[in-house]
């Protein structure tokens, strides 16, 4: 069976280790479940990527009071209805490098995610 | 059932402690950037019931920002690249990330990490190593 590794970037990609990455690839299967914390931001939360008791929470940022529409198209992508052949999903990749590279969030969430930000 | 098994090695002769690991897929926690230089990957515990997990790092060059690159770390070339061996078929593989007990060369290197594809460099130069690119492994049991 194909493993779905979720990927999650910052706009800026530089550090973090496990305590506070600013990009993470995770399994699918270390989610644990979420929270909205505003009208425009829902928090995603994982195991922690060293096994500590801590945990990974992913905020990711969207157009108003979509908070729902937003849970649902991320369990679809949690449940591997829209997993490549390698297994690896990109999520919500914010890391922007000039015109080099640009943010990228899955077509899931039809455009309503707009950030990611990894805690 | 059978799983794909990923090898790493540090260089040092994979003859004592921490110089070499294999760990099994299903045991993959996640891969973060550490620093700039520098990526985790990351794996539960294998010296004990519930201990601290373990932890690889792949020191590679900082950003690069050539035409094409799906990231401006290495983060997710390297995640994409564990991922995919992770995954491949048929399980039950033996698969080497990155041994640097290898002379330079390909054979240290999983096919997919980061290398040359992602470089602006002229044709002359395509001859050298994708050891560019990553440049040490270390292994921390207990991170």
């Amino acid at each position: 069976m194909t493993e779905n590794y979720l990927y999650f970037a910052e706009s800026a990609v530089e550090t973090g280790g496990a305590s506070s990455p600013e990009a993470m690839l995770i399994p699918a299967s270390s989610y644990l479940g979420c929270d909205p914390e505003s009208t425009t931001i829902t928090n995603f939360k994982f195991k922690a990527l060293d096994g500590t008791a801590t945990i990974e929470t992913v905020a990711l940022t969207h157009t108003a009071s979509k908070n729902k529409d937003v849970i649902k198209a991320f369990v679809n992508i949690v449940n591997s209805n829209f997993i490549n052949a390698n297994g690896v999903t990109i999520v919500a990749d914010s890391e922007v490098i000039g015109t080099k590279k640009f943010a990228e969030y899955h077509s899931a969430f039809n455009g309503l995610v707009t950030g990611c930000a990894i805690a | 059932m059978t799983e794909n098994y990923l090898y790493f090695a540090e260089g040092g002769g994979a003859n004592a402690t921490t110089e070499a690991g294999c760990f099994a897929c299903s045991k993959l926690t996640g891969i973060s950037p550490i620093i700039k230089t520098t990526t985790g990957i990351y794996f539960e515990g294998t010296t004990n019931a519930q201990d601290a997990g373990e932890l690889v790092t792949l020191t590679h060059s900082s950003n690069i920002s050539g035409e094409g690159r799906s990231s401006g770390h290495q983060v997710r070339d390297i995640a994409n690249a564990v991922a995919t061996a992770c995954n491949a078929t048929p399980k039950g593989q033996f698969i080497t990330i990155a041994d640097m007990d290898q002379e330079v060369g390909t054979a240290r290197f999983h096919p997919l990490m980061p290398g040359l594809d992602h470089l602006e460099v002229s044709p002359g130069n395509m001859g050298t190593n994708i050891a560019d690119i990553v440049t040490g492994v270390a292994i921390t049991l207990d991170s």
